[in-house]
């Protein structure tokens, strides 16, 4: 440090594009980061029969799987209740918070689930032992699913449009239109951004993704 | 940002000032943000590892977990863009670096921050507050800093990641737009902050400048102020020093009274004037110092004033008398002035002894009338005119000026020994009384004058040296006052008062300051008198002096023409009788005569000159004639030192009004000095009229190829008496007055003689004279072709009957022209036939020669052409050809027909036959000099004429009388009868246009001269010099004239 007191104005003045270089580099590396999606899910086409939560007949039916501790997922909890919202009770929504079978009771009520249970018109459901994640087929948390009001899989993907970023995107504005009505194609899907819901050396049912 | 940003409303030094407040100002605010932000940099750091780790502390990938990136990111990455911000703002803070680099640094920051927050909208409120944050800065270019930054990220964001931006896949201008307008509209806000608070900080510069400003003056005019009073301080404490001093040495004398009238104080001078010491006149009365009645005087002026208050002294300088303490009384100026001082009065008198200045106004006076009396004396001496005249107005002046009654002044005559009266003024103005002449010696006046001593007396009656006692006595005088006139230690009168008052010492004095001065008057009117007698001695001399010049020159002149004259006819004669053998001592003789003639020429000239006497004779001549009769004179001269004589006449040459004998004698001189001086060389006589000056010159360039000069020869070379080196004169012989007198003679032409010259290469003389001699006088322009023609044509018009020789052989024509000047004819030549025709239809010659063989016309059929033409048919034509064919020529109508060489004395005969037989002339010559006389004759006699001799005017009157003669050769100066007179008296007969008088003298002509010979005479020639050639010709012409004359009346 000492050294660099003594530098010219001229010199001090080199300083500065290698500074921007580093922090230029940085923050794209961390832009990089928080653009790189989870594991997509392998849902099933149809609402399976045998999961312990029932399908809603009358409306289409969303399911949003999370890990109560993923950081990430508390954009995608702020993007529920904002997509709920305007979903205007058109669909049932349920929050499924992964609960594998080695962890503690109480593992799973996080800040996340007391968000959760405080969202109206959102059934919040312990996934006690994972299984309605291994049943859905899901490995990220964020992964929402929906199903129509005849349990057809009709989206699949993330309802943030970054890792932990809240704000509008392309899942939520997917599963609006799909509910309204607007959309009328085949299945959709989206990355999905957040933390990985897979325990190991439990086989998936999709390909691998990376955290 | 620049102070320039907001400008100062202050000019001058106060608006450099305010830059300089404004600029302390914006780096202090610069330095504190700058250190503002290190702080919040710091800050933010912390902060966002907080809420890193408070969001988002760890990631999990099912059951395990790790340390979330984002905490790594706020801690690293969060490092990384706050430590060069933070390092710039502690080593180099207020520096526009520094805080460029902190707005990136911050914006920076927010990005970092949005991102670790999930991008939440509250969050880019962060922005925003950076933005606010930045304008402390005052500095637009932050703002415009931070916003780029702001601006690169989203759009960065906004093509790569816009999800991350604006939540969707692709971009959306909508929302770009509102991003930015959300931003800009911040800066504009910030900006029009920024540039508030600058006009506020502008403001407060200026007052500050003011302020300071004003401080400055206050202070400085405190300092004037303060050192003016120091200074006031030290100059009263001076003034009083020197006010204690100019009293104390004061030459007048300061006194202080009180109202009482004791003394009070007294200064030095006080003592001085009165003999008091200043401790005794302490405590006195005033009146110690003052005789009666003064001292009665000041009692009353200072009872009435402490009564009245009406001062009647205060203030007003008045001359009184003072007593010293030996009781002397003296004249003394008082001047008194009050000072009351509480309430108790004191006055101060100011005393000054003017006893010494009375004497010196009364010596003053004395010398005053002293200078009056001097000056009347000395205007008597300068202006009056005459001894006696001078004198009286001195003896007038004595008597008004010392207050005498009588007065009169004696002049010594040294021969005699007797003092004579010159002047008498007062009692008696009478000079011409018995007792008017005092001899040396006797009475009062004569001692005066024996003893060299003044003389008083104011008692006459018993002074002893006074005589006549009755008539003072009966006059009333009682006082006598003498002094004698003295220069250089001897007595040239005496002067005297009577006064019927006793004189003082003042008389005496005045007499003794006037009598140098009229002793030099009288002393100066005797010079006078013998400068007059002295100047009419020189003038008879002068005038006798004039008259031996000229004797001398007709004196001297005379023999050396009979010398030289009869060498040449004793040279012909020999010739004639074969005795050859004496021709060269014949020859000898003749030139050292000529030599000698030339001396005394020189001499006589010179002479005239120094003594002003040379005239100038002008008159109107042509220029190019007088050249070519110039040339015909000088050709022998050339041609004996085989050198080339060439004249180049110049343009216009014209006629000019000047003396022509004096110009004909300048050209002779310099033309003569070049050919001395140049051995079968090249003489050039160049000759152009110029405008100068507004004035026309003639101007003559004479150069030859001679010995040339040197400088220091140049500059002795028109010194009298010099030639170039003494050698020159043995080597080259003259008399070395030649160049002084042809510059003499320029000079009284009004001209100048100037030389340039080199060694061994020639020299050129200059001359310049005025082409108007006095008065400008018409002149005549000829062109060039008249005067090239004049020159060719060989010898022109007056002397005599024109031949016209028509040949186209040189040699043939030259040896004709020759021979017939030499007859006394004027010859013009033509070298062709058609130029001869030209020639006689111009000129109608008396006869013309003509050649027969001649290339082009030949000479038969110029004959035949002159007798077709009327003009030319009656001039005899005679005929000169290789082969005798007279018939032919009789035939064609020839006068005669010679066969070349063609016998000269048969050509002779010819031409005296065709035109006037000159046997019948008649010569008088009249000459008292014998040998001149007897050269005359038998120059005379060769025309064939009869020739008859007188001595004198009155013989030649009778001679005339008894026949008439064609032709007089007159001489001027003879006895018994000048020619003159014999001129006169031929005029009063007239007879002077009869006959042809050629003047023939050795006189110098003065202008008086040729006035009384003007229009009576043919030709005025100097017989000195005069060849007898020439002289010959000029007989031949005016016989010639004359005869035709006669001839034509004879006919009619």
């Amino acid at each position: 440090m000492g050294r660099l007191v003594k530098l010219r104005p001229s010199r001090d003045f080199a300083l500065v594009p290698g500074w921007m270089m580093a922090v230029a580099t940085a923050m794209l590396g961390l832009q990089q980061y928080g653009s790189q999606p989870g594991l997509d899910a392998t849902a099933p086409l149809a609402y399976p029969d045998h999961v312990s939560v029932a399908r809603d007949v009358s409306v289409p039916n969303l399911i949003v799987f999370v890990h109560p501790h993923c950081p990430c997922s508390n954009a995608t909890i702020s993007e529920l209740e904002r997509l709920v919202a305007r979903l205007n009770r058109r669909a049932t929504a349920k929050v499924v918070f992964w609960h594998p079978s080695e962890t503690a009771a109480e593992w799973h009520k996080t800040s996340l689930w007391s968000r959760a249970l405080s969202i109206p018109d959102i059934e919040v459901i312990d996934d006690a032992g994972a299984v309605l994640a291994k049943g859905f087929g899901v490995s990220t948390s964020g992964q929402a699913l929906l199903y129509d009001a005849d349990g057809r899989l009709q989206f699949q993907g993330g309802i943030t449009s970054a890792r932990g970023h809240a704000g509008d995107s392309i899942g939520s504005e997917t599963v609006l239109s799909l509910v309204s009505g607007f959309c009328q194609t085949s299945t959709q899907s989206c990355p999905v951004y957040g933390c990985s819901i897979r325990t190991a050396g439990i086989p998936l049912s999709a390909a691998e993704g990376k955290p | 940002m620049s102070t320039d940003v907001v400008p100062s409303r202050l000019q001058g030094a106060l608006r450099g000032r305010s830059d300089e407040i404004l600029k302390q100002h914006q780096v202090s605010i610069w330095k504190q943000t700058d250190r503002l932000f290190a702080g919040l940099l710091c800050f933010q750091y912390f902060a966002g590892i907080a809420i890193a780790l408070w969001i988002s502390s760890k990631a999990w990938e099912g059951l395990s977990n790790r340390t979330h990136p984002h905490v790594w990111s706020a801690v690293l990455l969060g490092l990384l863009i706050i430590s060069l911000p933070v390092y710039f703002a502690w080593r180099l803070p207020g520096r526009e670096l520094t805080r460029q680099t902190i707005a990136m640094g911050q914006m920076a920051y927010s990005a970092l921050l949005i991102h670790l927050c999930g991008g939440r909208i509250e969050t880019h409120f962060h922005v925003f507050g950076s933005l606010a944050f930045l304008a402390f800065y005052r500095d637009r270019k932050v703002l415009l800093t931070a916003t780029i930054v702001v601006a690169v990220d989203h759009m960065l964001r906004g093509i790569y990641w816009p999800q991350s931006v604006f939540g969707l896949a692709a971009s959306s201008p909508g929302r770009a737009l509102e991003h930015a307008g959300w931003v800009v509209f911040e800066d504009l806000f910030l900006l029009w902050s920024c540039n508030q608070s600058m006009v506020e900080m502008r403001d407060i510069a200026d007052q500050r400048a003011r302020l300071e400003s004003t401080n400055e003056l206050i202070e400085a005019e405190v300092r004037q102020r303060t050192d003016d009073l120091a200074i006031s301080q030290q100059e009263l404490i001076r003034s009083v020093n020197l006010n204690k001093a100019i009293v104390e040495t004061a030459a007048d004398g300061i006194v202080t009274i009180n109202s009482q009238g004791i003394i009070q104080s007294a200064n030095a001078a006080v003592e001085r004037i009165f003999g008091y010491s200043v401790a005794e006149m302490l405590g006195q009365d005033v009146k110690v110092l003052m005789p009666s009645p003064f001292t009665d005087e000041q009692d009353g002026y200072l009872q009435a004033y402490m009564r009245t208050g009406i001062a009647r002294i205060f203030g007003i300088g008045r001359e009184v008398s003072g007593r010293r303490r030996d009781g002397t009384i003296f004249p003394v100026d008082l001047s008194v002035s009050e000072i009351e001082t509480d309430g108790e009065r004191t006055f101060t008198g100011i005393i000054r002894d003017i006893s010494v200045r009375r004497r010196s106004e009364n010596l003053l006076a004395e010398q005053s009338k002293l200078g009056l009396f001097a000056a009347e004396i000395g205007r008597a001496l300068v202006r009056e005119r005459g001894l006696q005249d001078t004198l009286r107005k001195c003896a007038e002046a004595m008597i008004s000026h010392l207050d005498a009654a009588f007065a009169r002044i004696w002049t010594l005559n040294d021969a005699e020994q007797m003092l004579e009266l010159q002047a008498s003024a007062g009692l008696s103005t009478h000079t011409d009384e018995p007792h008017g002449n005092v001899p040396v010696g006797k009475s009062k006046i004569g001692m005066i004058a024996a003893e060299k001593l003044p003389q008083l007396t104011n008692d006459v009656f018993s002074d002893p040296r006074i005589g006549d006692k009755d008539w003072a006595r009966r006059e009333g005088m009682v006082a006598f006052a003498g002094h004698p006139l003295i220069v250089q230690d001897r007595v040239v009168g005496v002067m005297a008062v009577f006064a019927r008052h006793p004189l003082s010492d003042f008389a005496m004095n005045a007499l003794a300051s006037v009598a140098d001065s009229i002793a030099v008057g009288v002393e100066r009117a005797r010079s006078d008198e013998q400068l007059k007698l002295a100047m009419d001695a020189a003038e008879q001399a002068n005038v006798a002096k004039s008259q031996f010049l000229a004797n001398m020159s007709h004196e001297l002149r005379t023999p050396m023409n009979a010398i030289i004259g009869y060498s040449e006819m004793l040279a012909e004669e020999c010739v004639d009788v074969g005795h050859s053998q004496y021709l060269s001592d014949l020859e000898r003789i003749r030139t050292a005569g000529k030599h000698l003639l030339g001396l005394i020429n020189d001499i006589l000239d010179l002479s005239k000159i120094e003594a002003g006497r040379m005239e100038v004779f002008a008159e109107d001549f042509d220029v190019a004639m007088f050249l070519k009769d110039v040339m015909v004179t000088v050709k022998p001269l050339m041609e004996q030192k085989q050198n080339r004589l060439i004249v180049e006449p110049g343009r216009n040459l014209g006629v000019v009004h000047s003396d022509q004998t004096k110009i004909r004698q300048i050209l002779f001189n310099l033309l003569s000095n070049a050919s001395k001086f140049t051995d079968k060389g090249l003489i050039t006589v160049n000759a152009e009229r110029l405008l100068q000056d507004g004035r026309e010159w003639l101007s003559l360039h004479i150069s030859d190829s001679g010995i040339g000069m040197t400088e220091d020869q140049l500059t002795r070379i028109f010194d009298a008496f010099t030639q170039a080196e003494a050698s020159t004169t043995r080597r080259f012989g003259g008399t070395g007055l030649g160049l002084t007198i042809t510059r003499r003679f320029c000079e009284i032409l009004g001209g100048t003689l100037t030389v340039t010259s080199t060694l061994n290469v020639g020299s050129t003389f200059t001359v310049r004279i005025p082409a108007s001699h006095g008065d400008p006088s018409p002149t005549i322009q000829r062109n060039d072709s008249e005067i090239h023609e004049l020159l060719a044509r060989g010898t022109v018009a007056p002397y005599g009957k024109e031949i016209l020789v028509i040949d186209d052989e040189p040699d043939a024509r030259e040896l004709m022209r020759r021979y017939l000047q030499k007859e006394g004819y004027t010859v013009i030549t033509a070298s062709s036939g058609l130029e001869g025709l030209e020639l006689a239809r111009q000129r109608s010659p008396a006869a013309i020669t003509l050649d027969v063989m001649m290339p082009g016309m030949d000479g038969w059929a110029v004959l035949q052409q002159l007798k077709e033409n009327p003009s030319t048919a009656d001039i005899p034509v005679v005929m000169i050809s290789m082969v005798d064919n007279s018939e032919m020529g009789y035939a064609l109508g020839v006068a005669d027909y010679l066969t070349k060489p063609p016998d000269r004395q048969r050509l002779n005969e010819i031409l005296q036959r065709i035109h006037v037989d000159r046997s019948d002339g008649q010569i008088l010559i009249v000459d008292d000099d014998e040998n001149n006389r007897k050269m005359l004759v038998s120059l005379a006699e060769k025309t064939g004429c009869q020739v008859r001799q007188a001595t004198n005017g009155r013989e030649a009157l009778d001679a005339i009388a008894e026949r008439i003669p064609d032709v007089i050769l007159l001489d001027l100066m003879m006895p018994v009868m000048d020619g003159f007179e014999v001129v006169a008296e031929l005029n009063r007969q007239g007879l002077t246009s009869q006959i042809s008088i050629v003047v023939l003298t050795a006189k110098d002509l003065t202008g008086e001269d040729n006035r009384r010979l003007e229009g009576q005479v043919g030709q005025i020639r100097n017989k000195v010099g005069i060849s007898r050639d020439e002289l010959l010709r000029e007989i031949y012409a005016c016989l010639d004239s004359s005869l035709h004359k006669k001839k034509g009346e004879s006919t009619s």
